[in-house]
């Protein structure tokens, strides 16, 4: 007995003492740090309307368009984008019926707010805007075949569990000085994957 | 990034330039051009028929394209023509209105309507027809001549026969008619009026005038079109025709009338005259003469 008391008080554990010094941060999943950053391209797809003196001759259409940028940092990115739609005329004239696709190709900068999975963007930029025929010319709406524009608009993106892919829903609008200074606004939902 | 994602990031790259460049390449091929003619007006029983249309320009072969086609003719026996239909494709819009000129019509620079109208006394339901004529690089067809060669007398009502008719369609006061003439039924026009022009047939069972602008080419008995070369009722395309360079509308009707255009124009392989330093190709057409008179 008393070799067993012995025994327990020289080779019992020694007494634990514990310190709480803050609370323990939460866990963020998915933790956006882990999302990819740097290279991305984005497809795109949605409608496209005219305002303005094209408004009343061209209807809408639908658009197909494709991005490629760069995020500098995470909450700014450069971007080229390019889109395409199809329309056709449309109102009082001879030609309504005629199909038009026009093309613009803009270099954009994108300011990005990310909640988690959620992020919320706005761009604007430049470009040039081309139409497929000179029918806008024959018209009398617009100069060139070939303008200016200029616009910008914002979204929403969700990214998902994926490492490299979001999707989202954007709407721009921009200015067609060419095209008697007509604007096009559109509305696109579009997949992305960042490198 | 691991060797398979980089390879997928360059893929992916490499697969949008591609589609927004073929995209836009597409869209070039075959990009049509619009031509707006100029609104011309009928007073109502007019005679002659009031007209307006567009010549195309075209540019003038090159040295290499000369010898080409010099080669092409050699080898097919006739004069294969510059301006070919399988190049070059037309089409027609226009919107006829039963309405009087507005005062910014009349007081227009280039040709404007003179007749008086009253838009209070336009009433009642009319028709129009509009006419299709025009010229190829090698003959013109004027319905309006052809018109006064048959008549027969001074006081006989005119007979009309267009390269390409449109069928009558009735207006209201205000009301107006959209409508688009072809490629095809210009294909169907131009062939004819190189058959009229190069390829007259006199024989009576088989005249080209008029049977080619009565019946559609395709339909057998190929009435007026012996004289083809190559001929063949199983295959009508071994003849290179010649495409309109110029496009004339007449518009018939008995009340006042306004009608707006435009001609549109594919050019497969660019020969519409685009450039000042580029020579411009100035066909001399003949003018079609109906055999009785010829």
């Amino acid at each position: 007995m008393a070799a067993a008391l012995a025994t327990s008080c020289l080779c019992g554990a020694a007494p634990a003492r514990a310190q709480v010094t803050s609370e323990p941060s939460a866990v963020v999943f998915p933790d956006p740090e882990k999302f990819a950053r740097g290279l991305y391209t984005e497809g795109e797809f949605g409608g496209l309307w005219f305002n303005g003196p094209a408004g009343s001759d061209v209807g809408v259409g639908f658009a197909v368009g494709a991005r490629v940028g760069y995020d500098i940092f995470r909450f700014f990115a450069l971007q080229a984008h390019l889109v395409g739609s199809t329309h056709q005329t449309q109102g009082d004239t001879a030609v309504a019926g005629q199909l038009l696709q026009m093309y613009q190709a803009t270099v954009e900068g994108k300011l990005t707010l990310r909640l988690v999975q959620w992020s919320f963007f706005a761009e604007g930029g430049l470009g040039l805007a081309r139409m497929s025929s000179n029918l806008l010319f024959a018209l009398g709406i617009a100069r060139y075949r070939t303008g200016f524009t200029a616009g910008g608009g914002g979204g929403v993106d969700y990214h998902f569990l994926s490492r490299h892919f979001s999707v989202g829903l954007r709407g721009g609008y921009y200015l067609l000085r060419d095209v008697s200074n007509s604007r096009d606004g559109m509305v696109t939902t579009y997949l992305r994957y960042t490198f | 990034m691991t060797k398979r994602a980089d390879r997928m990031s360059r893929g992916l790259i490499a697969f949008a330039f591609v589609s927004c460049a073929a995209t836009l390449g597409c869209s070039e091929l075959n990009a049509p051009i619009y031509f707006k003619g100029q609104t011309f007006f009928a007073a109502g029983k007019d005679d002659p028929l009031p007209v307006g249309g567009l010549t195309l320009r075209f540019r003038a072969p090159t040295d290499a394209e000369q010898m080409k086609l010099d080669a092409d003719s050699t080898a097919r026996g006739y004069d294969v023509p510059w301006v070919s239909r399988d190049k070059v494709h037309i089409e027609v819009s226009y919107k006829v209105t039963f309405r009087c000129p507005t005062p910014d019509e009349r007081s227009r620079a280039d040709d404007p309507p003179t007749f008086d109208c009253d838009a209070s006394m336009l009433d009642g339901t009319h028709a129009f027809t509009l006419m299709v004529d025009g010229a190829d690089q090698f003959t013109k067809y004027d319905t309006q001549v052809v018109s006064a060669a048959l008549q027969q007398a001074a006081d006989d009502p005119p007979r009309f026969l267009p390269l390409i008719p449109v069928i009558p369609r009735m207006l209201a006061p205000g009301e107006s008619f959209s409508g688009v003439v072809r490629e095809d039924d210009f294909a169907e026009g131009e062939l004819d009026l190189d058959a009229l022009g190069r390829w007259l047939d006199t024989d009576p069972a088989s005249p080209t005038f008029a049977g080619v602008l009565i019946n559609r080419s395709e339909v057998a008995p190929h009435t007026g079109l012996g004289m083809v070369p190559g001929f063949d009722p199983n295959n009508l395309n071994p003849l290179v025709v010649p495409a309109m360079t110029e496009v004339d509308l007449r518009l018939q009707t008995d009340v006042p009338m306004a009608i707006e255009f435009f001609v549109r124009v594919r050019d497969d392989d660019d020969r519409l005259w685009h450039n000042d330093s580029d020579p411009m190709f100035n066909p001399d057409p003949t003018l079609f003469q109906p055999p009785a008179t010829m």
